[in-house]
């Protein structure tokens, strides 16, 4: 028998209260070997020796107390769209996401100065201006003044945005950037009594003139990149290992491109990150050529960071209340957005796409729009057949069990964004589409009794909601709504298994990463979330609140 | 059918919903940064206005008398969808899934994606318009959209439109579920189109004026038969030094009229801005050309809708300079047009010594 040569480096087994394989054959085990980023074998140290027999291996107990899982898998997010406004710190007067996970509610003045403070200390460069946005004079105390922010910090340019209408708020050293004097001829430019400009624009003339430090800010060449690192961190703290940015090339593919090389492919970056092109802007730049463009892609993919797939976009949002519903429509009898492509065209927009390979994936929130994409599907099936295509319905939120039938009969699959369940649905029933639709947010028992493969994400951050994927097991285990107490729909809850799954293997499926990750079976990378509790052990309604420690990315710890 | 332009959501009470809208506020503005880096002057800025109004005011028809007669200026019309505006097919060059051509060089666009890149787009093409219409259905935040559109560089207001149903606005005014959106679109307005005049009657449309008043004080009202009113009123462009225009014969017959100011001697800023802010509420509109004492080197662009008012730099002048303002002003009578023009004349350096 031939012997190979020795790994790179000595194998290390991690040692865990449990480890959780997401694999059916041996569900629950003792240790994981990983070997050169991958993993050796699952099991025991005993049952392991073969491979301990053989090759030098070091045991690491940093997990003993805790559990070891796959690592999360948010299979649709927009790092690229929306990180850079992430870390505009918010102060607003409810909960939001940011970079640490959920922003606290900020309820009084006192909490917004507090807060103001905090962040002026936090930042190291003592002339780097501060923005912040989301502050409600009506909730928080009145409107801000420049005297008053002038305390937080006399150097400082401090540039503060409100809710609706959106006022924006300076202090001396921001006016002073601005190079506003008090002789300025704006109105809407407002002033103390005394004619002293008082730092606040009011009026849209003002405000537009008030919009270039905010500006400058957001196209400061390297807030892009410094965004990906952030959401990182976001991503570990949740316990995420990969992710897919579904919007890429919004604005300019070869630099988004160049931003994601710089931050993704840095060792030290704790995420695999997917990117899938927008559909509509790779056809304004290619044309015919789009296909052909998108096909070429994979060369310029590895393990860390790589192309994947088409996405169209077909209606509004749930949050916004833009998505399209069929009879009756919204109960002010309007309803939703369609897409860029006319849905009696999508079929033929898709084919190319279909025809050479490239996994389409559909946006559509409502069940107009499922309608629609469906019957794009079916046309691109009656054109050229295929199997494990893979045709992915993004969002999936108001659905009906028909249209789970006829998915699974089409050989498609979903991803849900079932958070809206808990946050939106009782808002939407009131005030969107009424109980039927609203109650019945993301049917992931359908799915499951259809059969059909479906995976979790979150959409971080375009909708309110955080990226926390144990929150989606939770809400779709559970689905209660907001007010903590009822139960919306409860014949769609799910069970904890298959909730699991659809943020690990099954949200690798939906990416086409299953053969690599997803579950911890032997050739697999070894990328882990570990958490202090088991999912499978505690009480449903606490696993959202399960903490977690951080990752492993191929091997190698990330502490959160 | 309402259907909603993203971004502004019309439940304003909902607290996660005005989180929402401030987020994709944020969002749209970095988009249009993005589209549109580079400054533009003010005279190079294309004008925006935007039309809002419940359901059933009359924006639509208003859109569909620009389209039909838009007085020599390329206009693009953004709306939700097609199916709203209904659109005169005799006027019809050409169609694809996001755009309708006029054969009168106006251009009907639906929403394409975000409004930031629609916006984007209208301006980055080689036949580019001369004035932005957005029509903003159910709308409860009209100047949310405003402030997004503004963030792209190559736009300027030139103002914020509403219609107002003189038959209903009480009826509505009164509904504690309408009453917020509705307000909200009055306050928001520099003008108010006070539509169905004449289906009205005396007393509804002057509580509707008194209602009006109490919303939005500074805001220029026009009662209006068939949203019909002068282009210039609405879109606030065009250089006619003179003209006069009449709207269908009812109980409230309008006379629009303009009038002008030129001089040769620089203007007090402070004092022009001064007249500028309290005009007479027969005045709806002014715009113009302004050599400012505070820098003789260049041009100034005045712009006046009704209670608001700028004057921003512009390019260096290029032929002589000299001021020259138009407005536009509803059912004026001379003496109080010449009144405006004396207090112009007070704001040329040298008069206050006179005066």
């Amino acid at each position: 028998m031939d012997t190979r040569a020795a790994p790179a480096s000595p194998i290390t087994v991690f040692r865990a209260r449990r480890v959780v394989t997401m694999d059916p054959a041996r569900p629950v085990v003792e240790a994981v070997a990983v070997m050169d980023g991958r993993i050796l074998s699952v099991g025991t140290l005993a049952s392991m020796k073969p491979w301990l027999d053989r090759y030098p291996y070091e045991i690491d107990d940093t997990f003993a107390d805790r559990v070891i899982l796959p690592g999360f898998i948010d299979p649709h997010t927009h790092f690229g769209m929306s990180g850079s406004f992430l870390n505009l710190n918010y102060i607003g007067p409810i909960e939001s996401p940011g970079p640490g996970g959920m922003n606290p509610a900020l309820l009084t003045r006192e909490e917004v100065m507090d807060a103001l403070r905090r962040l002026d200390a936090a930042m190291p460069d003592a002339d780097r201006p501060l923005f912040a946005w989301g502050f409600d004079p009506a909730i928080q105390g009145g409107h801000f003044d420049r005297d008053e922010l002038d305390r937080i910090s006399p150097t400082r340019p401090i540039w503060i945005i409100s809710y609706a209408p959106h006022f924006v708020y300076t202090n001396s050293a921001m006016i002073e950037r601005l190079g506003a004097t008090d002789q300025i001829n704006i109105h809407g430019v407002d002033r103390y009594p005394d004619g002293r400009l008082n730092g606040r624009f009011i009026e849209m003339a003002a405000i537009q003139y008030a919009l270039d430090p905010f500006r400058e800010e957001v196209m400061r060449p390297d807030r892009n990149v410094e965004a990906l690192w952030m959401l990182g961190g976001t991503a570990k703290r949740a316990g995420v290992t990969a992710t897919a940015d579904l919007a890429f090339g919004f604005t300019d593919f070869e630099q988004e491109w160049r931003e994601h090389e710089r931050a993704v492919r840095d060792p030290a970056y704790p995420l695999r990150m997917t990117l899938i092109p927008m559909e509509s802007a790779i056809h304004k730049a290619h044309g015919a050529g789009s296909a052909r463009f998108v096909k070429s892609l994979v060369s310029r993919s590895d393990d860390k960071l790589r192309f994947h797939g088409i996405k169209f976009i077909n209606d509004g949002s749930y949050p916004a209340m833009s998505l399209m519903v069929r009879f009756p429509g919204y109960l002010d009898g309007g309803n939703g957005l369609r897409g860029d492509v006319p849905w009696d065209e999508l079929a033929d927009r898709m084919f190319p796409y279909w025809e050479s390979g490239i996994q389409i994936h559909a946006h559509a929130n409502g069940d107009e729009t499922i309608d629609a994409v469906l019957a794009a599907l079916a046309s691109l099936q009656e054109r050229k057949p295929r199997f494990d295509h893979r045709y992915t319905i993004e969002h999936y939120c108001i659905s009906t069990p028909e249209q789970a039938r006829r998915l699974k009969a089409l050989g498609g699959v979903a991803s849900v964004n079932n958070y809206f369940v808990h946050y939106r649905s009782q808002i939407h029933s009131e005030q969107a589409f009424g109980p039927d639709r609203s109650e019945a947010t993301a049917r992931l028992g359908s799915l499951e009794r259809e059969g059909v493969v479906f995976a979790l994400h979150s959409d971080f951050s375009l909708v309110v909601v955080p990226l926390h994927p144990l929150t989606a097991v939770w809400v779709a285990v559970n689905r209660i709504a907001a007010d903590g107490e009822t139960v919306m729909a409860p014949g769609e809850r799910i069970g904890v298994e298959r909730a699991m799954r659809a943020i690990t293997i099954d949200a690798a499926h939906i990416l086409r990463l299953d053969r690599d990750l997803g579950s911890l079976e032997v050739g697999k990378f070894a990328d882990f979330a570990i958490l202090d509790e088991d999912p499978f052990e505690v009480e449903p309604t606490r696993i959202r609140d399960i903490a977690i420690w951080g990752t492993v990315l191929a091997g190698v710890k990330q502490p959160a | 059918m309402t259907a909603r332009i993203p971004g502004a959501g019309p439940f304003a009470n909902d607290s996660r919903a005005r989180a929402q809208d401030a987020w994709e506020l944020l969002l749209g503005m970095g988009q249009a940064f993005r589209r549109m880096p580079e400054r533009v002057a003010p005279s190079r800025a294309v004008p925006l206005t935007l039309i809002c109004g419940f359901l059933g005011a009359g924006k639509t028809t208003l859109v569909n008398r620009l389209l039909a007669a838009p007085g020599g200026n390329r206009i693009a019309v953004v709306v939700n969808d097609f199916g709203a505006v209904g659109i005169d097919t005799a006027l019809v060059r050409g169609r694809s899934a996001t755009t309708i051509d006029l054969a009168n060089g106006c251009i009907c666009c639906a929403l394409s994606g975000s409004l930031a890149n629609t916006l984007a787009d209208l301006l980055a093409r080689p036949d580019r318009p001369d004035v932005v219409v957005i029509e903003a259905s159910g709308v409860a935040e009209p100047q949310g959209i405003a402030q997004l559109a503004l963030a792209h560089r190559g736009l300027r207001l030139s103002g914020i439109v509403t219609l107002a149903d003189a038959e209903t606005l009480d009826v509505h005014l009164a509904d504690p579920v309408l009453r917020p959106t509705v307000a909200r679109q009055i306050a928001g307005a520099d003008i108010v189109l006070l539509n169905k005049a004449d289906l009205a009657g005396w007393d509804a449309v002057t509580a509707a004026r008194g209602a009006i008043a109490g919303l939005a004080p500074r805001a220029r009202v026009v009662e209006t038969i068939r949203a019909d009113v002068p282009a210039d009123v609405v879109l606030g462009v065009g250089s006619r030094s003179v003209f006069v225009a009449e709207s269908e014969p009812a109980p409230h017959r309008n006379v629009f009229t303009s009038f002008a100011f030129e001089s040769d001697t620089p203007l007090d800023d402070v004092q022009l801005c001064a007249v500028m802010g309290d005009l007479p509420a027969s005045v709806i509109r002014a715009k113009g050309i302004v050599l400012a004492a505070s820098d003789r080197s260049r041009r100034f662009i005045l712009q006046v809708v009704g209670r608001r008012w700028s004057l921003e730099p512009d390019e260096p002048w290029t032929g002589p300079p000299r001021s020259e303002i138009v407005a536009i002003a509803v059912n004026q009578d001379a003496e109080v047009a010449r009144g405006v023009l004396a207090r112009l004349k007070r704001c040329e350096i040298g008069a206050q010594v006179d005066g």
